[in-house]
């Protein structure tokens, strides 16, 4: 990745390419993940999309998108440690497959929607704001519709609290009576003003590409203060296990466990954690893929996946509800197994290619590589996936079981299936 | 053994494929310049394929609901008690398989190693190993995947749907079958559908990647056997009435509120390729110029708080059924039924308006191209495509075969407001425990 600063807190970063189909382009706020700021967040982007001060009505937009050879829009909020990215991302067919190149007039639209929205009375326009909170409420609420999502989110609100890094990015239903078009307007304009940016722009990325995209949004981007938000590992701190069950009507109980990893995202110690993650339960043949599932059959799935930046782990699997001390007996055994060092040289040679596959695949994707190079900026660090694949090959099993006898179990949270 | 080759000016994309002696179609997509191959193995033979006749054989076969899915996993078991994901994890490759309504395929993709995860591939999927203990062991683990299925509201409302359009279409049965189905597969059966279905005449083997077809093939001359070429395996016929069984269906499940799937059935069956080709690109057109985010509808129902973001539209069309969804979420999933049909009814009057039209083709041949951005896509696109019969290579030239006329035509005989069917999910009112 390639990096030039526009003006001070404002960045250019670029991913060139020109195998894809598409050219991408993406502008970041990095905002503080806060209880008072959460549920505006969530709430900003889907405001934006209903319309601007030239094309008051979504459909202009829509049209006027897919005119652009159905050119993609989506904008949304992305949890990053204890901060979250406000997106608007882009992609767009590249000129050599239909002859036209559209990156002007698509630098035209993601100005105009992020920067020139429908102004009323000194705030947004109050029908729209009405109407994305009543959508912005059904989507809170229709976490339960997926239930493994829901016991994860509810796992990680026990651990950490309804603040910061606890809470559900799409904010909290009783935030918004208080939520006007005005206090909307002037959260964002304090985004606009303040936040930390980064453009990234990948795929076809020439001088004159790229002098389109700075001509066209630096006029928007001045100056500011605002930096990455920086954020707390994670660090084991709680004497006894936190045990919470939930009943609902479902057939099938789902069980999310939450861990402290207390590893420096952007330190050695960190490629150490990758390969225990990938051998305890990131990976087919990882301990609870092969023990949980394949010799118990307790579960279709169990695994578990690691959130880097805050040094968390989280274990997931859906199971039959009188099998819950079957499960978490294994779970644990299977966990004091990696903190033993019982780890096959076999399996470790098969973890650091697993990983390298699955680092080496990023290349092929735009988003992918983009959330990397973004988290690799928020971390102060440009480590390509290839150097980090390097970084993995001298770690031997004594560095895996150091790494995984720091990481503890904090919270189990079992959501019971019960007749309805 | 000729390999054919041909190259798309517009995509700048090329395609080899062949014909192995035993019946198997390889086909090559050559990526240059992607880190990544990825390789699709299939057999057109999927949870629809209960009722079948074996070669050689006067009667038809039935087998139990949810083993072509049964069989998927399976295929995965080795003689040694070990499993293929295990083999797989010696390269670094990431593998799995999937079952659909009229498929079943094993995949990987890796960055290195490419022929030798190849030869893992032919290797696992020529090779059954069933027995009593293996066999029995698999309920638990798919008795807990049917049961993450039935508490998933998006996965009942679409099967409700089904059921609610056909009356003996084998697609309205969970793919996976049901705890008392699965519960009667044997050895001995999982044997027989291998047999049958797993035969090379059967079967497409797709690879996308910097990869040389002459050597793909050699791999494949070692693992699959000229002779176990069967041809293609007669299904027995459905007898599918052109009425759906109900016009509502509706289910309560814990959501925060109703979730709704507007069902078409499509009577127009046994074509040949290039009308059902036609037939599918016309669906597609309509759903994005009537119901799509450019669409007059979408916007007034949007407005009026009648749908939201998770509004959209599906088609599946194949060849031994075809259906059309409509759904999302909805506070009132009953006036959204109301003014879609109104909606048809008067487009069936004036038509589309051909600005509609002409973005909405726009907007597909977008999507074809984009495509070609994924490997993965690539396979999965074009293996479902090639059991078809259709030519993965030729977007703008099979868009442009399907005229105006043609979509108008597609309006008229499927989208019939007076047959379809409209079903919902919605809330369970109860107190919530903690």
């Amino acid at each position: 990745m390639q990096s030039k600063q526009i003006c001070k807190g404002v960045d250019l970063r670029v991913i060139p390419s020109n195998k894809f189909k598409t050219n991408a382009l993406s502008i970041f706020f990095h905002i503080p993940l806060k209880r008072e700021t959460v549920t505006m967040a969530a709430l900003l982007p889907a405001v934006l999309k209903r319309g601007t001060e030239k094309n008051p009505e979504y459909k202009q937009l829509a049209r006027r998108l897919a005119d652009l050879y159905s050119a993609s829009c989506s904008a949304g909020v992305r949890q990053k440690g204890d901060g979250e990215v406000l997106y608007f991302h882009m992609d767009y067919i590249a000129d050599a497959y239909i002859g036209e190149n559209l990156t002007e007039q698509v630098v035209a639209f993601l100005r105009e929607l992020v920067f020139c929205p429908l102004i009323q009375d000194g705030g947004f326009s109050p029908e729209y704001v009405e109407s994305e909170k009543t959508n912005l409420k059904n989507a809170i609420l229709s976490l339960i519709n997926d239930k493994k999502e829901y016991a994860d989110v509810k796992c990680r609100e026990a651990m950490f609290g309804k603040d910061g890094y606890g809470m559900f990015e799409a904010g909290y239903v009783e935030d918004l009576d208080a939520i006007t078009p005005q206090s909307l307007y002037a959260f964002y304009q304090k985004v606009l003003k303040e936040a930390k940016v980064d453009i990234f722009v990948s795929g076809m990325a020439d001088a004159e590409t790229l002098d389109v995209i700075t001509k066209g949004l630096e006029a928007e981007l001045l100056p500011r203060d605002g930096g990455y938000i920086a954020t707390q590992t994670a660090t084991a701190d709680r004497e006894e296990i936190q045990y919470i069950t939930e009943e609902i009507p479902a057939s099938q109980s789902k069980l999310s466990i939450g861990l402290k990893c207390g590893v420096e995202p952007a330190g050695e110690e960190y490629y150490a954690l990758l390969l225990g993650n990938c051998l305890f339960g990131g990976s087919p043949f990882s301990k609870l893929f092969m023990n949980v599932r394949e010799k118990l059959s307790l579960a279709y799935y169990a695994a578990s996946r690691t959130d880097r930046m805050k040094s968390v782990m989280v274990i997931s699997s859906g199971i039959e509800t009188q099998n819950f001390q079957k499960a978490y007996d294994e779970i644990q055994l299977q966990l004091a197994k990696m903190q033993a060092g019982e780890v096959e040289e076999s399996e470790l040679a098969a973890a650091k290619k697993y990983l390298t596959n699955g680092l080496t695949a990023m290349y092929d994707s735009v988003r992918a590589l983009e959330d990397y190079y973004l988290s690799q900026a928020i971390l102060g660090q440009n480590q390509s996936p290839e150097e980090l694949i390097r970084c993995l090959e001298p770690i031997g099993i004594p560095q895996i079981q150091a790494v995984m006898q720091k990481v503890q179990l904090d919270t189990v949270y079992f959501l019971k299936g019960v007749e309805a | 053994m000729e390999i054919k080759r041909c190259y798309n000016e517009q995509l700048k994309e090329e395609m080899h494929y062949a014909v192995h002696p035993s019946g198997l179609r390889v086909y090559v997509f050559p990526k240059k310049g992607f880190q990544k191959y990825y390789a699709i193995y299939g057999t057109e033979y999927g949870s629809i394929d209960s009722a079948f006749q074996i070669p050689g054989e006067d009667t038809m076969t039935h087998v139990p609901d949810g083993i072509a899915h049964y069989l998927e996993h399976k295929m995965f078991e080795e003689e040694d008690g070990s499993d293929a994901f295990q083999r797989f994890a010696l390269t670094g490759a990431s593998s799995n398989a999937f079952t659909s309504f009229d498929m079943t395929a094993y995949l990987f993709s890796c960055t290195d190693k490419f022929y030798e995860n190849l030869d893992i591939l032919l290797d696992f999927v020529n090779h059954p190993h069933f027995t009593q203990e293996n066999v029995a062991k698999e309920q638990g683990i798919i008795g807990q995947e049917i049961k993450m299925y039935e508490d998933d509201p998006e996965w009942r409302v679409f099967f409700n749907t089904l059921l609610a359009l056909f009356h003996n279409n084998p697609v309205k049965l969970d793919i996976a079958g049901t705890v008392e189905s699965i519960a009667k597969i044997t050895p001995e059966l999982l044997y027989r559908c291998y047999h049958t279905f797993y035969n090379p005449a059967n079967m497409v083997l797709v690879l996308v990647g910097d990869v040389d077809i002459q050597k793909a093939m050699e791999y494949v001359d070692e693992h699959v056997d000229a002779k176990r070429n069967l041809g293609q395996i007669p299904r027995e016929e459905v007898v599918e009435p052109t009425h759906r069984v109900q016009e509502r269906i509706e289910q309560k499940l814990m959501v925060s509120q109703p979730l709704f799937r507007i069902g078409f059935k499509d009577n127009k069956m046994g074509l040949d390729v290039d009308a059902m080709r036609k037939k599918e690109i016309a669906t597609d057109l309509i759903l994005d110029a009537v119901f799509g985010r450019c669409s007059d509808l979408y916007e007034e129902l949007y407005e009026e708080g009648l749908v939201d973001t998770s509004f959209d539209s599906e088609a599946d069309i194949s060849k031994g059924y075809g259906f059309t969804l409509i759904g999302g979420e909805s506070k009132d999933p009953e006036a959204v039924y109301q003014r879609i049909r109104e909606h048809l009814k008067g487009l069936m009057e004036t038509g589309i308006p051909k600005e509609d039209l002409d973005r909405a083709r726009k907007i597909w041949l977008s999507r074809g191209i984009r495509a070609f951005n994924s490997v993965e896509q690539m396979g999965n696109a074009f293996i479902r495509q090639i059991f078809a019969g259709y030519e993965p290579l030729a977007i703008s030239e099979s868009l442009n075969q399907v005229t105006d006329e043609d979509v108008m035509e597609r309006l008229r005989e499927h989208f019939d407001v007076d047959n379809c069917v409209l079903s919902v999910i919605s809330p369970m009112e109860t107190e919530k425990k903690e």
